[in-house]
Parts: C-alpha cells; structure tokens; sequence
C-alpha cells in the first residue's frame, strides 16, 4: 500500500473527531501503515470462505 | 516462622497451615504487608495498597477459622488484583491519569467472588495504562522486573506478575485481552493462565476488547493457579458472555500426568525470525521433559496464526479505541503519550482493515479448532524473547510495541486469544542473561484441566518454580 502522510492523518483525524499533534502525527503514520500492510498481506484467496467473527458468543458447553 | 518462608510458600501450603493452625490469616496478611511496605516503592507493584480493610478481612478469616469455618482453599489467603478490576469505594485507575479519583459504587462480580472464598484482598495492581501495553510513564509508579529491576515486568498486567513473582501476595489476578497475564507471567517466571473467553466473568472490569477480553490467575505454581480458577470461575447473570458450562474442580486431575498426550508444535513459531535461541532451546527442552514422561511431540502447521499479531492489533485496537473514544476527545492530554498514540491511530483505522481482520480472526479460529482435533495440547514460547529493559520495551518509535516488532512478536500471545481458547503459561528456564522464560500451552475450550495437568506434570519434574529474585 502507498506510504501514509501525515497530512493524511490529519485529514482521517478531522473526520473522526480527534486532535493529533505533530508530536504524534509521524508515529501515527508509520504504526498505521504498518497495521494496514499486514492486514492488506492476508491471503485473499483464504478470506473468501470467512465471515467477520463480529459477534463472539462463548461456547456453551464445554463437551461441546 | 520468618516472614522470608512465609512469602514465597504456594497457597496450597499456606492454606495447609492456616488449617493446621500453625498460621493465622492476621500473621500471614500482616507478613505481606510489611514485605510490601518495604519492596513497592522499588518495584512498582501496587497502586493502592487496602493495608486496613485487608487486616480487617484477616481477622475476619481468622474468627471464621477459630469457629471452624471453612470457605475452601482460599480462606485467609492474601491475594491482590488488576487496578481495572472494580473495588467499591476504593480507587480503581485503570493505571491511567483519566480515571485517577475513579471509585467504584459497587465490587465487581470477580472481587465478590473472591470475598465469598474467604481471600484477603492485599489491594490493586499497577498496569499498563488501560491494559493496552507500552505505556512510557506510569503515573503510579514504573513497574519493575523483580529478577532485574532494570528490565520490564511485562504487560499488561504487569504489577500482578511483580507482586506474585516477588513475594508481595500469594497469588493475583491479572487480564489477558492478548496475551496481558501470560506475558508479564513468562517475564517474572509464574505461572498465568488465560481462561477460555466466557469462562470468568468480566463484570466490573474495565475493557479493552469485549470479544478479547478474560480475567486469569497468575501464581508461583500451577495448583495455586487452579485454585483461583476454582473461586472466580462459573456464569454471572451480570455479564452475558459468561458461560454457563459448569465448573470443574480444577484441582481434581492435577496429578493425572501427561502419558499419552499429544503435542502439536508449530513451525511458524519456533522457526520465526525473532525468537531468541535461548528461549527456543528452553521451551523444546521442556517439550522434552514431557516426553520422558509419556507425552508425544510432533511439528505442525499453523500457516494463519503468522498473521494473529495484525488481526489482533486490527480487532483489539479499534475496539478499544471506541471504548476509549470520549475520553479520548475529552481529556486527551490525561493519556500516556504510547497509549494515546495508539487509540489515536486504531480510531484512524478503516473499516474494510477491521472487517478483514475479523474474517481473519475467524479462520485463526477454525485453524486452531481443527488442530485440537489431532493435538491435546499446542506448545510454544509464551513469547519470542526474555523481558527485554524498560526503556526499550515501551510504545515509543523503536520500543517493544511498536510497528512491525510489535505485530510480530504478537504471533505468541494472540492466537488463544483470538480463538478464545485457554492458555496457560509456566516457567521453563533462564535466558542467558538470568530472565525468567514462559512455555504457553494452548488447549482446547473449557479444558483448563488438561492444561493444569501438563503443568502441573511439567512443573513436578523441574526445579524452576522454587526459584525466586533477591528482592
């Protein structure tokens, strides 16, 4: 994926309603690049067969 | 008895000579007290200390005990908990500047729990802010590896793994969102167990991810973990994703040992790039001891786990950053500057990177399910390194918990959590440099027992256990 700017992210910031400084702003960056990367990498082909597991219910029975 | 063989013996031998009467609950608290007063400051262990409420607890164990009551194995034993658990009236902080005069109205279900097993609450446990980890500047003080004061204790529960490791409660209570007990328990050499997701309620304590999130005890042995287990484990109508599978005496098949186990050990954790040689050697090394005494080993696969420290930092990360998203904007400046850094960016994070990795999660999940079908039990290193100095294990450019290092080295811990599975981690060894290393065991859904039981077989045949730091 394309390197993530720092006037991106104050872009995403003002969207989401948050104030980033520039003390941050490059370390934002670089860990959100870094995140989206290896979320991105994820096989593609393995995901097709997968739902999000959104809702989490515990198993209900342990000889389950 | 001195003090000095009071505070490192297990539960189930102080529990034995409170039984005897050859303790009382009021000398055994008091011993505590006075071995905190006198480490904390040092090692950073406690935020609050309940010096007073815990003696009247003492006492009140004591005249219960004189009468001969019995409320188990955990009467009159002093344990101390996360400072994200809920206490009423006493500060709960959550290690954090936001929540610094927090005092809860009600006990968490967790805390009640405890009262009702007779356990003497010592008080609350410092952490990584909020228990997200790699916090730079404790505001109640830094916590300090007992084994090496210059070193990391771990997180997130980092004062929990402190105190039991060095002897400044019996046992403890930590939580583990991914990888918060058994981290800090592979860093200071206890033991720490994740529980199945569901199996301990979360009632009255702070969250980081509600799908993550499980509360675990962390002991200097294995059957002092399973007797915490016992007291705090079972359904809360309080918190609906607690489960009503019924509770095991956790205890019972302690000694059943490991003959005929079988153990899966996978490749992409034992030939990844980061992991330290030293902690490989202990980890296979144990795996041995396990053989001799009956278990079989083989490689195996686990070709998604890889990708466990990005879909946990892609699920776990944004959850909390919604749960932290008022304060966030509220009173910003009240954070840590790692632990503000890294809601900021998961409040950043896209949407289409949540839900791809929440399909992730899912076929980490089926993965891990499918390989508990052939393998009782998973064996790994709790983590790929000894706790590494403080001053390079936070969230700052470069440190522990940052990019790349921290997606990687998260292989270890998330999986179980992801899955939901139970994860048990116990000390295997020293690295070269004198730190305490973790063996994590993964097992499948509401099967701790079996995890107890490798341990407790593993933890029979070595020495490592009765080891503890000069502090």
């Amino acid at each position: 994926m394309p390197k993530i700017t720092t006037e991106e992210i104050y872009a995403l910031a003002l969207i989401a309603g948050i104030e980033i400084g520039e003390d941050r702003a490059d370390t934002i960056a670089a860990r959100l690049g870094s995140v989206l990367d290896a979320i991105d990498e994820i096989p593609s082909d393995a995901l097709a067969s997968a739902e999000p597991a959104i809702t989490f219910a515990p198993y209900e029975a342990a000889d389950e | 008895m001195s003090n000095a063989e009071l505070h490192y013996k297990p539960i189930t031998e102080q529990a034995a000579l409170l039984r005897a009467g050859d303790l009382s609950p009021v000398e055994l608290t008091s011993a505590y007290l006075e071995r905190i007063a006198a480490l904390n400051d040092e090692l950073g262990a406690y935020i609050t200390v309940m010096g007073e409420q815990a003696m009247a607890q003492a006492r009140q164990a004591e005249s219960e005990m004189q009468a001969g009551g019995d409320k188990g194995a955990l009467h009159g034993i002093p344990v101390g908990i996360k400072d994200i658990i809920y206490t009423k009236g006493v500060l709960t902080s959550g290690g954090s500047k936001v929540l610094a005069e927090f005092m809860p109205d009600e006990d968490s279900t967790i805390v009640r729990r405890l009262d009702d097993a007779g356990a003497v609450l010592l008080g609350k446990l410092n952490l990584s802010e909020f228990a997200i980890g790699g916090t730079i500047d404790h505001p109640f003080g830094t916590p300090r590896n007992p084994w090496n004061t210059e070193h990391t204790a771990g997180g997130s529960s980092s004062g929990s793994g402190i105190a039991a490791a060095g002897g400044l409660c019996a046992g403890a209570l930590g939580s583990d969102t991914g990888g918060s007990v058994r981290g800090p328990a592979g860093f200071c050499g206890i033991v720490g167990l994740r529980p199945t997701y569901g199996r301990v309620t979360r009632q009255g304590v702070l969250a980081m991810s509600w799908s993550l999130d499980t509360v675990g005890p962390m002991t200097r042995t294995v059957a002092d973990c399973a007797l915490m287990l016992n007291a705090i484990a079972g359904r809360d109508p309080l918190d609906a994703t607690s489960s009503d599978a019924a509770v095991p005496d956790y205890t019972a098949g302690l000694n059943g040992g490991v003959s005929g186990l079988r153990i899966g050990l996978p490749n992409e954790m034992f030939d990844y790039e980061g992991l330290d040689d030293d902690v490989r050697e202990s980890v296979l090394r144990a795996v041995s001891v396990l053989g001799e005494h009956g278990a079989s080993s083989e490689e195996m696969s686990l070709p998604m786990c890889e990708n466990s420290g990005a879909v946990f930092i892609g699920v776990a990360d944004v959850d909390c950053a919604a749960y932290h998203y008022e304060w966030l904007k509220a009173q910003p400046d009240n954070y840590d500057w790692s632990t503000r850094t890294r809601l900021e960016t998961a409040t950043l994070t896209p949407a289409w990177a949540y839900l791809r990795a929440q399909r992730a999660r899912e076929l980490i999940r089926r993965e891990l399910m499918a390989a508990l079908e052939k393998y009782d039990v998973i064996i790994l290193p709790t983590g790929p390194v000894a706790a590494p100095p403080i001053e390079a294990s936070t969230g700052k450019p470069g440190g522990y918990y940052q990019g790349r290092l921290d997606i990687g080295r998260r292989r270890y811990t998330s999986p179980a959590a992801l899955a939901g599975l139970p994860a048990l981690s116990v000390p295997c060894g020293f690295s070269d440099a004198g730190l305490p290393i973790g063996m994590q065991i993964i097992g499948r859904a509401f099967d701790e027992a079996t995890l107890f039981r490798v341990g407790q077989a593993y933890e029979s045949a070595t020495e490592w256990h009765t080891r503890h730091p000069a502090v």
